[in-house]
């Protein structure tokens, strides 16, 4: 490690602030505890993944017991059984909407060698660069012109992109207007902080903070990262330490093909459990699982034995809503747009479109592999993303309403687990669909979605609520912009 | 409770308990949730959401906090000018 990027890690990771949140000095993953309970639940038995479905549909998290137990299934009529129950989650929580947002790269330096990763401090072949605030803002409005309203900001981890730059980039992201639009939430995937630097994010208003954990097995994490992200811990416990700095919204994730699937999916639930104990029941507000995907002059991105197929991911994300039913999922444009229109239909909540993921590309109507982290499956557009969408029967919300209303981590969650917040999603779904359709959508989008709005509006089952859309409505066809409930 | 972020905090939550008894005796039947404001973010701080099919209130108090008002529909705009002044006078403009 060169001594300045050693030094400077010295000065991130502060590995007393993961100790309250240790078990008797131990970690929340336990891998043998977790292998144990994958080896004795194999051949389970339907009568229990019956019984362990309706503990899900009753929109109960699940132990890890039970998560070993479906993931052992072996009998495809009760896969099928599965899918279904995961849409039905959906449906009874988050109602017929999909979250739509974009991503946006806005520095590829990064002092890590992650060996599955095209960013990496190694890789030669990778064009860095990191935007000014002028990049910044043009890239910005190019986003707004596609009717984007929520964008999830990418940072590699390096000096260039400290705390401080990443909160100037979000207050330029949030004071950029362009026509009628504009950002209204700006989640952020960064690298792991220490609490002072989270309430720095915290103060500039950001919405979810995302740090995946890439695995959660011990030993295969430390084989596949080098520099500061080595440091298993201070990764596990980022989002401890975010939440401890009040930004109570956080999302995890795993990198799927890193190592086994299963091991990954009880790794996911495990750290649901640990944030849910730790912080009064609030657990993460969204659960990524991308899978690896090629990337630039990055050999084992393709060569990896634990590569997932698309019929194991298809179960992987299923068993994943079973697992925690009521928090957000996300499926990206990593994956092609046949493998997303099927896997949002076993209960993902969001998706990215018209994703273009080098750096400073969207203004530049450009893809350019070199500034990429990896190669996208799914290059639709939005336009075209919203009406596949609509034409499979679900509508499209840029809300950004919850964190705007104080329906926050232990608020949110309260109402998300009661499988109440259909009741804000929807309302708030039509209305922000509405204001696509208006002002960024093909006349064929507008045909497909404007049924959709009629649909949803009539089946709101609240006629007060009802009425207040309906008036919000007429309000946006004369120009207005941004009402929520 | 979701009060990690929150400096002098026993203060801060005993003034909202005091005066949400204070409110919900004058104003029977309003429900409040209370929130810090971090820029565009209002972060749940105290309360619950009592009926996620009502329509609520949002009051800002100040740069910092803010109020989420259910049931607002039987004040009259009298009651709630009444109530922001209350609120504005507690926490400061």
């Amino acid at each position: 490690m060169l001594a300045a990027v050693a030094k400077w890690r010295d000065n991130v990771i502060k590995p007393e602030e993961n100790e309250p949140f240790l078990n008797k000095g131990r970690d929340f993953i336990n891998d043998s505890l977790i292998e144990n309970l994958l080896a004795v639940n194999q051949h389970p038995d339907p009568v229990r993944i019956r019984e362990i479905m309706a503990k899900a549909l009753e929109l109960n998290r699940l132990e890890l017991d039970e998560a070993a137990v479906l993931l052992n299934c072996e009998d495809e009529e009760l896969w099928e059984e599965m899918y279904r129950t995961g849409l039905q989650i959906k449906h009874k929580v988050y109602g017929r909407r999909i979250v739509t947002f974009a991503p946006l790269y806005v520095s590829n330096y990064c002092v890590n060698n992650c060996t599955y990763c095209g960013y990496r401090a190694e890789n030669k072949h990778i064009h860095r660069t990191q935007l000014s605030k002028e990049e910044l803002e043009a890239e910005i409005r190019a986003l707004v012109n596609l009717g984007h309203k929520r964008l999830i900001m990418v940072y590699g981890e390096h000096p260039k992109s400290d705390v401080d730059y990443i909160a100037e980039t979000i207050k330029v992201a949030y004071a950029t207007k362009e026509g009628n639009g504009e950002i209204r939430r700006v989640n952020v995937n960064a690298a792991p902080l220490k609490i002072a630097d989270y309430k720095v994010l915290r103060d500039v208003g950001i919405g979810t903070y995302q740090v995946f954990q890439e695995t959660y097995h011990h030993h295969t994490y430390q084989q596949v990262h080098r520099s500061i992200k080595a440091d298993y811990r201070w990764r596990l416990y980022s989002l401890h330490r975010a939440m401890e700095a009040g930004i109570d919204d956080v999302g995890i994730g795993a990198l799927f093909g890193l190592y086994d699937w299963k091991f990954e999916v009880m790794g996911l639930l495990a750290h649901t459990i640990d944030l849910e104990s730790k912080f009064g029941g609030v657990g993460p507000h969204t659960i990524s699982f991308p899978r690896l995907q090629p990337a630039v002059n990055t050999p084992f991105a393709e060569q990896s034995p634990y590569l997932v197929d698309d019929s194991t991911f298809k179960k992987l994300v299923t068993v994943i809503r079973l697992c925690v039913p009521y928090t957000g999922m996300i499926i990206t444009a990593r994956e092609r747009a046949e493998v997303r229109n099927e896997v949002v239909n076993v209960g993902c909540t969001q998706l990215d479109a018209s994703s273009n993921i080098g750096v400073g590309t969207y203004s530049q109507k450009e893809v350019d592999y070199s500034k990429q982290q990896f190669i996208l499956g799914d290059t639709r557009t939005l336009d075209e993303t919203i009406r596949d969408l609509a034409e499979m029967g679900w509508i499209t919300s840029f809300c950004t309403a919850d964190y705007r209303c104080g329906r926050t981590g232990e608020c949110f969650m309260g109402i998300a687990k009661k499988g109440k917040i259909h009741n804000l999603c929807m309302p708030n779904a039509i209305l922000t669909f509405k204001e696509y359709l208006l002002d960024y959508a093909s006349p064929e989008t507008v045909r497909a979605g404007e049924p959709l709005i009629e649909k949803e509006l009539q089946a709101l089952p609240n006629p007060e609520v009802r009425r207040v859309v309906r008036e919000m409505l007429d309000r946006i066809e004369a120009g207005e912009r941004d009402l929520f409930l | 409770m979701s009060t990690h972020h929150v400096e002098n905090i026993p203060a801060i939550i005993g003034k909202m308990v005091r005066l949400e008894q204070q409110l919900g005796a004058a104003y029977p039947g309003i429900k409040l949730r209370w929130a810090r404001i971090y820029g565009r973010r209002w972060s749940h701080l105290l309360g619950e959401v009592h009926d996620p099919t009502a329509v609520p209130m949002k009051l800002q108090i100040n740069n910092e906090y803010g109020v989420i008002i259910e049931k607002h529909e039987i004040l009259a705009m009298e009651d709630v000018e009444n109530i922001v002044g209350l609120l504005k006078g507690e926490f400061g403009e």
